[in-house]
């Protein structure tokens, strides 16, 4: 097993693969009660249309999320709840745009715990009745995301900015496509994607590394997959432009809102890589947009706005960023938005005590067994790899180059959404 | 890990000592009984309390403050437990032991007093730039509640069931009562929060502890001593009969919930055995009778759950869906809980929703935030502490989870029904 060790942190992950490509990582901590067993698959709910060798499949919306549902059920009328139940275990799942995760907690028997996540998700049990059931529950969970609003303008902003990307659908499916999706899709993208050399298990909290990895193994190593089929995703080609400049739509918010999406295609940074990119927009945005900037300060002074927020994400081939803002004032707000914006900047000073901070603020990253756990899961899906130099790559980070950063950033093409109040 | 009280005469200091976080949290808790007319101010007292201070006049100051404290974060925030009104200072940061700076630790356990201790006042009233950023965000806060089916629901429900009753009262009010606040009001509640309300402070974490008190002592002005100690319990009524609303809405789905009254419990079956009956009733996730009955046996819903307000000896339960399955669920519900009462549940059910009340009990001790907070009601309350729940845990058996089912009275029923367009997918 080798154990990569996280310079400046003073943290180990020991890590491990079995002979049919399942990965494992595992932190250690043996000051806390508890462990949290994760396995993920990378499949999600953008891979509704994939290649294996020549023949291309075409899936309805959801079916990955529907997957994971079914999941659970193990054999007739057994399903991997009733195991964790009795184990004093807690077990849940989540779908995302590109992976699937399952996960376990509890205190007590991680090994037992641990080889049975491995084994519901990795058993294909799918029976016509038990789609069937789980679509009345699939649909009214659909439901719930049409009555939440945050969810119903996420999802209408992504669809004005990209045309063709499938992350403009609702990763549940719209309750049409949650009745079009039959056992053979279910049995079709369990059997292309959920394949150890397509998964991985992350282990965090108390327990024996050793111990663990070894079970793994063995539990690994008695179960026989055919070999992995590689499927390629299939996407339309995007289109540099937004696919709708502006919209103004009623929606059950109790306030005005309006939102801005900036599309940059990552191939526009010659010197950055994604790791870099994240990190100097995080700090440019951060001191022009949140609670420290003088920006944010004045408008809400001036009563323009009463909340603002932003995210950014990166979107196979754009980096996205997305802006919310609280205000009855469109006019004024987005005049002022495009004159920040056309004029980004940090000053050194701001730049230097954000880095200090966030220097620091790493070092807690590595207390908590769930958070622990969701880093290690996207410095898997993002980089493929553990950053283990990750201080070294924050100490590093200079002010020269975020003049670089800041030349390169192409900022023009954005999408404005407007949310007005149903009444 | 090392509990100690400090009285300060007019204020205590609880800490609480371990080595097993990276970092520090201090609360600094004003309580008092809860109170309808009241309870709106203090919140907007104690959101710009924590926006703007003397030293640091607007929220940007504060939060570039925060920064230079390697990312500490301090905010304010209001709650309602049972009849208990609390407005609590939260200050969190890295252990000075990870940080080179001498004055580090002096500097960022001052920050919470420097800054309550010293508002932006002028004339005896709050900066009126501050005072209506919180305004706004308040007004916005109470409006969004709508957006909510399921907050909206509970909260309407509550309501119908008695609009007098501490358990329907709301923290933040309505917008009237923050319409009714002014700067100068507010100031004479800020002077009311340090005479009237009792203030104690709890601090966990990996430092020194005597050097954390000495540095509250000579920091922290609040030289009134209060005296006064507050029931939590609120006393709910029973009804005769069932009170049965139905609203109108306009969401896609709609929300069935059915409020419960917990009568004649005595406190061990309230802090122990009553958790374990909801969670084999609907806290329990998946596993739940309610869960099996509305989800896994009728496919009616994506969840239901089952909420237990202790203090308020209420238990409500809810539950979003088609608004053609309403009548099923509420059906079903009812039958759930008479086969509850009628003890149809085995000992390996109880046995695994102890282990998993054990798990959850267990998973709390490796997190700061409930860590303290069962020493807060510890204090208040006399609540075990968490190693002391785990043994009642085992100690309970099936009558005890009987008795829990027989106290369970009907007492509301409301319905927050779907638009007309959404029946029938």
């Amino acid at each position: 097993m080798k154990e990569i060790k996280l310079k400046g942190l003073d943290e180990t992950i020991y890590t491990d693969e079995c002979s049919n490509g399942l990965k494992v990582y595992m932190w250690v901590n043996k000051k806390v009660n508890t462990f949290y067993g994760t396995l993920s698959v990378k499949y999600g709910s953008i891979y509704n249309k994939f290649k294996v060798g020549n023949k291309t499949y075409e899936t309805p919306k959801g079916v990955a999320h529907f997957l994971e549902h079914v999941k659970f059920n193990e054999g007739k009328d057994v399903t991997a709840h009733d195991f964790f139940f009795k184990m004093g275990a807690d077990t849940n799942a989540f779908t995302t745009f590109n992976y699937t995760n399952y996960q376990v907690m509890g205190s007590d028997n991680p090994k037992d715990n641990i080889i049975h996540l491995l084994d519901f998700v990795q058993n294909g049990y799918f029976t016509k009745s038990i789609v069937n059931n789980e679509k009345g529950i699939i649909t009214e969970e659909a439901k719930m995301g049409e009555d939440d609003p945050y969810n119903v303008m996420l999802f209408k902003h992504l669809d004005n900015i990209f045309a063709t990307y499938e992350h403009k659908y609702v990763i549940t499916g719209t309750p049409k496509d949650v009745k079009d999706i039959t056992l053979e899709n279910i049995k079709l993208v369990f059997n292309t994607f959920y394949h150890p050399e397509n998964m991985f298990l992350v282990v965090t909290g108390n327990f024996n590394p050793y111990e663990i990895m070894e079970a793994v193994r063995e539990n690994q190593d008695k179960k026989e997959f055919k070999p992995f089929k590689s499927p390629v995703r299939v996407r339309e080609k995007e289109s540099k432009k937004v696919n709708k400049e502006y919209e103004e739509v009623n929606i059950n918010v109790t306030n005005k809102k309006i939102k801005i999406g900036i599309k940059i295609p990552k191939n526009s940074f010659k010197n950055f890589d994604d790791l870099h990119k994240r990190l100097y927009l995080s700090l440019l945005l951060k001191a022009n947009f949140g609670n420290t900037s003088d920006f944010k300060n004045e408008l809400l002074e001036k009563e323009l706005i009463s909340n603002m927020s932003y995210m950014y994400e990166i979107f196979d081939d754009y980096l996205v960023i997305m802006f919310t803002i609280d205000s009855d004032y469109t006019k004024e707000i987005l005049d002022r938005f495009k004159k920040v914006l056309d004029n980004i900047f940090i000053e050194e000073n701001t730049f230097n005590r954000m880095k200090k901070a966030n220097i620091a603020s790493l070092i807690l990253e590595y207390e908590d067994v769930e958070l622990v756990n969701t880093s290690i899961q996207s410095d898997i899906l993002q980089y493929d790899h553990i950053l283990a130099d990750i201080k070294e790559i924050y100490e590093n980070l200079n002010y020269d180059e975020m003049q670089k950063f800041i030349k390169e950033l192409n900022l023009k093409e954005r999408s404005i959404l407007i949310l007005n109040p149903l009444n | 890990m090392e509990y100690k009280k400090f009285d300060c005469t007019s204020f205590n200091i609880h800490t609480i000592k371990t080595d097993k976080f990276k970092t520090t949290r201090m609360e600094i808790i004003f309580s008092d009984e809860v109170s309808k007319e009241s309870m709106p101010i203090y919140t907007f007292l104690c959101d710009i309390l924590t926006d703007s201070a003397k030293k640091y006049p607007r929220r940007k100051d504060i939060a570039i403050r925060l920064e230079e404290l390697y990312k500490a974060s301090f905010y304010g925030v209001t709650n309602k437990v049972g009849n208990l009104f609390t407005a609590s200072f939260i200050l969190e940061f890295i252990n000075p032991n990870f940080i080179p700076e001498k004055d580090y630790f002096k500097n960022v356990l001052s920050f919470p007093f420097d800054v309550i201790n010293n508002p932006y006042v002028k004339n005896k009233e709050f900066d009126i730039t501050n005072f209506n950023i919180v305004k706004r965000r308040l007004l916005e806060e109470i409006a969004s509640v709508k957006e909510s089916s399921d907050r909206l629901a509970v909260i309407s429900a509550l309501q119908k069931m008695d609009k007098n009753s501490p358990s329907s009262y709301k923290v933040l009010g309505d917008a009237e009562d923050i319409e009714k606040i002014t700067p100068s009001n507010l100031y004479t509640t800020y002077e009311n929060l340090f005479k009237h309300f009792n203030c104690d402070i709890f601090i966990i974490g990996n430092i020194n502890m005597e050097e954390a008190v000495n540095i509250i002592k000579e920091k922290f002005v609040n030289r009134v001593i209060k005296t006064k100690r507050v029931s939590l319990l609120v006393n709910n009524n029973i009804r005769k009969k069932v009170l049965e609303v139905k609203e109108k809405s306009s969401f896609v789905q709609s929300t069935l919930v059915m409020i419960y009254n917990i009568k004649n419990l005595d406190k061990d079956a309230k802090n122990v055995a009553f958790h374990i009956f909801n969670y084999l009733l609907g806290s329990g996730g998946i596993s739940s009778k309610l869960y099996q009955k509305l989800r896994t046996e009728n496919s009616l819903c994506y969840g239901v759950r089952s909420l237990y307000l202790k203090y308020d000896e209420l238990l409500i339960i809810e539950v979003s869906l088609d608004k053609s399955n309403v009548i099923l669920a509420e059906k079903l519900i009812k039958k759930c809980l008479k086969e509850m009462v009628q003890g149809d549940f085995s000992e390996e059910e109880i046995r695994d929703a102890k282990k998993n009340l054990t798990f959850s009990l267990k998973f709390s001790k490796d997190n700061n935030v409930s860590l303290l907070n069962n020493y807060v009601f510890n204090y208040f309350d006399e609540l075990p502490l968490i190693d002391e729940r785990i043994d009642l845990i085992n100690k309970v058996n099936k009558e005890d989870l009987l008795l829990c089912g027989k106290s369970l009275v009907l007492n509301t029923i409301y319905i927050q029904d779907a638009g007309d367009n959404n029946e029938g997918n």
